[in-house]
């Protein structure tokens, strides 16, 4: 059975209003503290699902015996009243709930998408490149072109040519093959040592299959609910089992049976008292000091800025470089919050200057954030 | 005029070639090139082969290198985090060091349940009027020191049996047979012994009361190792109490000492020196300075800071007390050295005119000689202003006759069970072999210490006591003031603390803090009214560490003291002593032996002789070319002598050291310990068989030495003309008449300067807010080190061992030079005279001075480095960023302050390589180090890195806590206030001599200092433009004797 599409019944509002009454006790597919709705229009008629979602405790006082049995089974907990929602309310809501997937937005991230949108300037580099190798060799070949035909014309004789072969074979020729060589290598050298100790998009296998997708981004939970000490610390925090449980002491069942699986996990390091090993993915070298307070607090510095699009991600990986680079870049171009934090007052000459011309941005290099004991100490 | 000459070493004083080819050697130690070359090493002819194999071998580790795994790395969360917990964040929990005598409120720096850190106790419970509130505000190098030994893995891990391990399922067995055997000795009428250290805790002391109730039969003798017995005595036969009184040397004006070194080491030195500086700090608004006159053998950390000295034998001390208090009393006085008696004469003048403002105190430990001093303080009316015996002092309860009757008990086989706690006789009684003879033979003996030490490793139970910063406890080194200790770490071995073994003894339920808090509700709280109800009291307590209770003790005063016995008794015992005679000391580190297993302390050099890991004989270099034996401060080795008093003949090396008495000879105690642990094991020699007995109490000093040559060399670790200043004018003092006539003296000497600084090649550094600066008040600093120990701990600087110190390699960021010089009645004296001749070095005068890196703006070392590893930060400092630093060492050798230290070798095994791992290079005593394993690492600083080898290092003003005091500000939207960031060795100073902060903030405390009259820059001739301003030095002498001010600049 479809149910039909009306102007006031969507699924979309659907969705709302089950988020907004429903979810604390039922999931689609799984089961809760109440039965996985997944399939209810099939089991139960329109009319009965709307006088039992509207009012059960009427419905079983007036004998139902479908009403009945589901109390009985469900342990005699009762369900709420909702008696302010509509026909129209309760139809969106089956109708989302009959939908197939749990309205999950599409993947945006993945380790691949953040690979950057540097492809652009490196093909134009490349076009440029063949361009101008065209033009050399156009220019080379008219260059020889010339001189023969100056030869032709003076008299002069023309050595003789020698064959691709043999000058593919030259001395000359072998000692530019191994400079290039030694270039390459050497740059490649450099490059890896450079990279040493880097690790961009590195997605490590967590202890717990833990959707920031879902928490951040369906669920919209702020980032500093779980990472509470980003605001108040140097290290932003990995949530203490207790902080999961403020939620998933309710919230038993995952969207799947692995996603419930994955719940047990939480329960059983608090049972047990063991805490979970989460692997770190944001690794700075020891010789440098990082303070989220800094950048979050002080700052108001967004956690994507640095993290990328975590609340798309299903399973988190290291969006930046983290490099000194990167770092020194953003303190060059990021503005401080100058104005509004009186800390700054001291800085009288930008004050003085900026009060000449207010366009000026004052920058975390301008107070000294590209220095080297900013962070190194 | 010639200029004031001053000098760290007698050899740096004469110019001894040696040292002056040493000195000015770019390295102490020839670079190993020749030995290369001559190996042939480089001669062989090296085939186009060796060089592609090393090449492809290079080629290939960095492929490796490069194909190496990033290691995985967990972040592992709480599992319910505690509500006060942020993780990278500090706590701080007040509490209280206690270790034997030394006690020092604190605060304890806790990051991620690591105790890192020691801090000086501010509470608002003590008042700026209370009595103890110099105990406050201040630390020494020992608390400072303590969180280290914290983490000694050489702390017992277990309870013992035999020395065999009590496992956790078998303890309550074991507990059941020790209780069961103690009831049987005490059924049957034994005799039980509780030996135990002086017990500061109240509730503690209720408990011994409980444990002896328990056992009938049984006794508590306090043992002390170094004894102030005399003086409880003494004020016992007078005032009825057998404590020492409270000093109160913030009220006196004139301070007399005799032989007691009140800064260093003498009963409650940290907060003595805090009391002490306030009455010697000046400023143009005040020009007052306490009179300092001290009379002692041998040069002490005391008699460096005094205005006015004299040095006399040990045996005269007493003769000295004789002589002031027959001159008080306009009687004639004993003799007993030219310059003593003239300054005792002027001592007594002086103290005539400040009745009730003075104070004469005395180190002697001859109950006699403290009476006579306590008759003097009785007739000028200082008790009650500078001495409070109704605020008396409880520490020090040892008493010396009962130990020596155990002795004899002990060696008739009259003692059944013998229980230590805190106390160590084996190793630092004058009989320990007597007591390591008699010990196995009692029937039952239990150590509770917190150490496997001489005396535990004899007793057959160990049930090892915990650190203080694991426990819970309690503290009253004063009458009325009451002290908390709290733990701040789950304990890290298998320990308990002794009062839980005791209270399991005598059969008392539940833990020692249920205990404690019984005896705070029925005895403390009491006797306050600030709270009603006493959990209440209980929690602010536990906040605050200290809860002051104003009552005073009910004490006897006499009318006049009798001293007519006292005085015979004290000069029939001068006139018996004869020959060279011992004076025995502690050092103000290491202490009487306790300390001897933390690497911090023992390479704290000494305050005066800046020697470390040794004990020596100090010898005046008088007597050295009489005995004719040498100290050779190039080869940094001496002679070794023997030295005989009575049957106890010991080897040791001799120091030559100006200021001490010329036929007196001097030795630190707390040395050569056998069961101390693995750093402190067969350091030098113990010399605690020297101490004597007179009857009554346990003598320092004795006559009667004999000396002999063994012909023998000693290797010793001599730091003072290390990073020498090569003579350059460094130092600068003035007297106080001087400075009352003219504040500003010597001033001109920096205005001239100041255009030679406008001409530099370099442009200036910008400062848009801030430039950090430091004063250092020359005036303030006693030289006790506390400041060095602080810095070592705060940033992670290692600790390198004896041999290591000898090449030259110590790494401490933060030095206390001690320069000598002659007062003025002896001329000034330049290079080309014999000094033997015409001075006397018995009569130097000493300053001390800081030196750090001095942050300069116009930095020598920076200009000098090729990768620019060493820059110009915008808020004036001097960074050094370790990772870019490719070990040159040109910043070092352009540092005119000596003041940057290379790591030339594996300090903290940061290194991964094993084969750079120190126990592989022979100069390196891993035993030593103190960072290489886990356990003790977890002291470290998490926010300062561990440097590596090859890098060079420096003082960074504490930019870790520069950079948390500014989030600070910044994350409350708050300017900077003055007094928010304070460096390490700020915070740990007793004396409040270092001031640090913005000197770009008007009115800030620093700038202030920048701009005061006495206030000189270190080598301003050089145009460094340093961040550090030193205050000079005040001396309140009677007579003129600098004339520094008014030469010549040296340079000019």
């Amino acid at each position: 059975m479809t149910l039909p599409a009306r102007a006031e019944v969507s699924a979309e509002k659907g969705q709302k209003l089950f988020k907004q009454y429903c979810a604390s006790c039922h999931g689609i597919t799984n089961k809760m503290v109440g039965p996985a709705l997944k399939g209810i229009t099939q089991k139960r008629s329109e009319k009965w699902l709307i006088e039992w979602i509207r009012n059960n405790a009427a419905l079983r006082a007036a004998g139902d015996k479908d009403a009945i049995a589901i109390w009985e089974e469900y342990g005699r907990n009762e369900m709420p009243a909702f008696l302010s929602l509509t026909d129209d309310d309760i139809r969106s809501i089956l109708a989302y709930v009959e939908q197939d997937a749990p309205a999950a937005a599409a993947p945006t991230g993945g380790p691949g998408a953040a690979a950057p949108a540097r492809e652009q300037p490196t093909m134009l580099l490349y076009v440029i490149i063949a361009v101008l190798l065209a033009i050399f060799l156009t220019l080379v070949r008219a260059n020889m072109l010339l001189r023969r035909m100056t030869a032709e014309v003076t008299g002069e004789p023309m050595p003789e040519p020698v064959p691709w072969g043999q000058r593919l074979r030259s001395p000359k020729a072998i000692a530019f093959y191994s400079l290039v060589a030694v270039g390459l290598l050497g740059f490649t050298l450099a490059d890896s040592a450079i990279r040493l100790g880097r690790s961009k998009n590195y997605t490590p296998e967590q202890p717990i299959n833990f959707s920031h997708e879902l928490h951040a981004g369906i669920l919209k939970i702020d980032c500093r609910y779980c990472h509470s000490s980003a605001e108040k610390s140097k290290v932003a925090g990995i949530p203490t089992v207790n902080t999961c449980m403020n939620c998933h002491a309710a919230v038993q069942q995952g969207r799947t049976p692995e996603g419930t699986a994955e719940i047990q996990k939480i329960y059983a390091a608090y049972e047990n008292n063991r805490p979970i090993q989460w692997v770190k993915i944001h690794n700075l070298p020891d010789h440098v000091y990082f303070s989220h307070a800094q950048h979050v607090t002080v700052g108001k510095i967004a956690c994507q800025t640095c993290h990328g699009p975590v609340e798309s991600m299903k399973k988190v990986y290291q969006y930046a470089s983290l490099s000194m680079g990167w770092c020194l870049n953003c303190h060059r171009q990021t503005e401080v919050q100058f104005q509004d934090n009186a800390y700054y007052t001291m800085f009288t000459e930008l004050h003085e200057k900026l009060k000449k011309d207010s366009t000026l941005k004052v920058t975390a290099q301008m107070t000294g954030g590209d220095e080297c004991q900013r962070c190194h100490y | 005029m010639k200029e004031k000459k001053y000098w760290k070493g007698l050899e740096e004083l004469k110019e001894d070639p040696d040292f002056i080819a040493q000195r000015d050697r770019e390295f102490a130690e020839e670079l190993p090139v020749e030995e290369l070359w001559g190996s042939g090493a480089w001669k062989q002819p090296q085939s186009r082969r060796d060089f592609l194999r090393l090449m492809g071998f290079g080629v290939s580790a960095a492929a490796m290198a490069a194909s190496c795994r990033i290691p995985v790395k967990h972040a592992i969360p709480y599992v319910i985090k505690p509500e006060e917990v942020i993780p990278g964040k500090a706590l701080w929990y007040a509490s209280t060091f206690v270790d034997g005598n030394d006690f020092c409120p604190v605060l304890v720096k806790v990051r991620d349940g690591r105790p890192i850190k020691i801090e000086p106790s501010t509470t608002a419970n003590i008042s700026a009027q209370s009595p103890y509130r110099f105990l406050f505000g201040g630390t020494s190098a020992r608390a400072q020191a303590s969180v280290l030994s914290l983490y000694d893995l050489t702390r017992p891990h277990f309870p013992t049996v035999q020395g065999n391990e009590v496992r956790k399922e078998n303890q309550a067995d074991v507990e059941q047979e020790l209780k069961s055997k103690l009831q049987q000795i005490s059924a049957r009428g034994g005799n039980i012994v509780l030996v135990t250290g002086t017990i500061l805790s109240p509730s503690t002391q209720a408990l011994i009361r409980d444990f002896l109730k328990a056992f009938p039969g049984s006794r508590h003798v306090i043992y002390d190792a170094v004894s102030h017995a005399a003086l409880a005595a003494a004020h016992e036969k007078w005032f009825g109490v057998y404590a020492a009184p409270g000093y109160h040397f913030e009220q006196a004006e004139v301070i007399v000492s005799l032989g007691s070194d009140f800064l260093g080491t003498w009963l409650s030195p940290t907060e003595f020196a805090r009391q002490y500086v306030q009455n010697r700090k000046v400023s143009p608004e005040r020009t007052q300075m306490s009179r300092h006159y001290q009379f002692e053998a041998c040069l002490s950390l005391t008699g460096a800071n005094a205005d006015e000295r004299a040095v006399l034998k040990p045996s005269q001390e007493a003769v000295a007390a004789v002589a002031l208090y027959r001159l008080l009393r306009g009687e004639p006085a004993p003799s007993i050295n030219a310059r003593a008696d003239a300054l005792l004469s002027r001592a007594a003048a002086d103290l005539k005119a400040h009745r009730g403002r003075s104070l004469v105190v005395s180190g002697s430990n001859d109950q006699a000689v403290q009476e006579i001093v306590a008759a003097i303080n009785l007739m000028l009316g200082n008790y009650g202003s500078t001495l409070r015996m109704d605020l008396y002092m409880r520490a020090h309860q040892g008493n010396d006759a009962p130990v020596e009757t155990l002795l004899r008990e002990l060696k008739s086989g009259a003692v059944h069970a013998l229980i230590f706690y805190g106390a160590n006789p084996v190793y630092d009684h004058p009989r320990g072999v007597e007591f390591a003879e008699a010990i196995p033979k009692v029937e039952l003996t239990l150590s509770l210490n917190d150490r496997i030490d001489e005396t535990t490793v004899l007793c057959t139970y160990h049930f090892p006591d915990h650190h203080y910063l694991e426990s819970w406890n309690d503290c009253s080194p004063y009458h009325g003031l009451y002290l908390m200790t709290q733990p701040v770490i789950w304990p890290l071995f298998r320990t308990r603390q002794a009062q839980e073994t005791l209270m399991m003894l005598c059969g008392i339920n539940g833990d020692f803090y249920s205990y404690m808090q019984r005896y705070w509700e029925q005895n403390i709280f009491p006797l306050q009214s600030s709270f009603t109800s006493f959990q209440a009291f209980w929690d602010n307590a536990v906040k605050e560490g200290a809860v002051e209770v104003r009552t005073t003790a009910a004490v006897r005063m006499p009318e006049a003291i009798d001293v007519s016995g006292a005085t015979e008794a004290v000069m029939a015992a001068a006139q018996q002593a004869n020959g060279f005679e011992l004076y025995l000391y502690e050092k103000v580190g290491s202490g009487n032996g306790r300390y001897a297993n933390n690497p911090w302390l023992m390479e704290l050099p000494d305050p005066i002789s800046k020697v470390v890991w040794d004990n020596y004989l100090c010898i005046s270099p008088k007597l050295a070319k009489e005995l004719q034996v040498e100290m050779d401060v190039a080869e940094q080795r001496s002679d070794l002598v023997s030295v005989t008093l009575g049957e106890t003949t010991l080897t040791l090396p001799v120091f030559i050291q100006p200021g001490q008495e010329d036929h007196t000879v001097a030795v630190a105690l707390g040395y050569g310990r056998t069961h101390a642990g693995r750093s402190g094991n067969n350091v030098g020699v113990n010399v605690y068989p020297w101490v004597t007995f007179n009857g009554q109490h346990r003598q320092y000093h004795a006559s009667g030495v004999v000396i002999s040559k063994t012909g023998k060399k000693h290797e010793l670790a001599m730091t003072q003309t290390h990073f020498s200043f090569e003579g350059r004018d460094v130092i600068q003092e003035t007297t106080l008449n001087r400075y009352r006539n003219n504040p500003h003296a010597g001033k001109e000497k920096k205005e001239h300067l100041k255009e030679i600084w406008a001409q530099t090649l370099y442009p200036e550094h910008p400062l848009p807010a801030i430039r950090w600066g430091m004063s250092i008040d020359l005036n303030s600093c006693i030289g006790c080190g506390a400041c060095a120990v602080s810095c070592q701990a705060e940033n992670n600087v290692p600790v390198v061992g004896k041999t290591e110190v000898r090449r030259i390699h110590e790494m401490t960021w933060l030095r206390i030079d001690r320069y000598y010089s002659f007062p003025s009645e002896k001329g000034f004296v330049t290079k080309e005279e014999d000094y033997d001749e015409i001075v006397d070095y018995q009569q130097v005068q000493v300053v001390f001075q800081p030196m750090l890196c001095q942050h300069c703006d116009n930095a020598p070392c920076e200009n000098v480095c090729p990768v620019n590893a060493t820059n110009h930060s915008s808020e004036g400092l001097n960074q050094m960023a370790y990772n870019r630093c490719i070990g040159t060492r040109y910043c070092a050798n352009n540092c005119p302050y000596k003041v940057r230290r290379f790591n030339w070798l594996d300090y903290t095994t940061a290194d991964v390589f094993p084969w750079n791992e120190p126990w592989k290079i022979p100069t390196l005593n891993i035993e030593d180090l103190q960072m290489h394993d886990a356990v003790t690492r977890m002291v470290l600083n998490p926010d300062v890195t561990v440097r590596t080898r090859g890098v060079m290092e420096k003082c960074s003003f504490c930019v870790q806590r520069l950079q948390e005091a500014k989030l600070e500000a910044k994350m409350q939207g708050r300017p900077l206030r003055d007094g928010d960031a304070r460096t390490a060795c700020q915070t740990a100073c007793p004396t409040d001599a270092i001031q640090f902060g913005n000197l770009r903030e008007e009115g800030s405390r620093v700038k202030k200092d920048h701009e005061d009259a006495r206030a000189y820059y270190v080598l301003a001739e050089l145009n460094t433009q340093p961040g550090i301003a030193y205050l000079k030095k005040v001396r309140n002498t009677t007579e003129e004797n600098i004339s520094a001010e008014q030469a010549q600049p040296a340079h000019g």
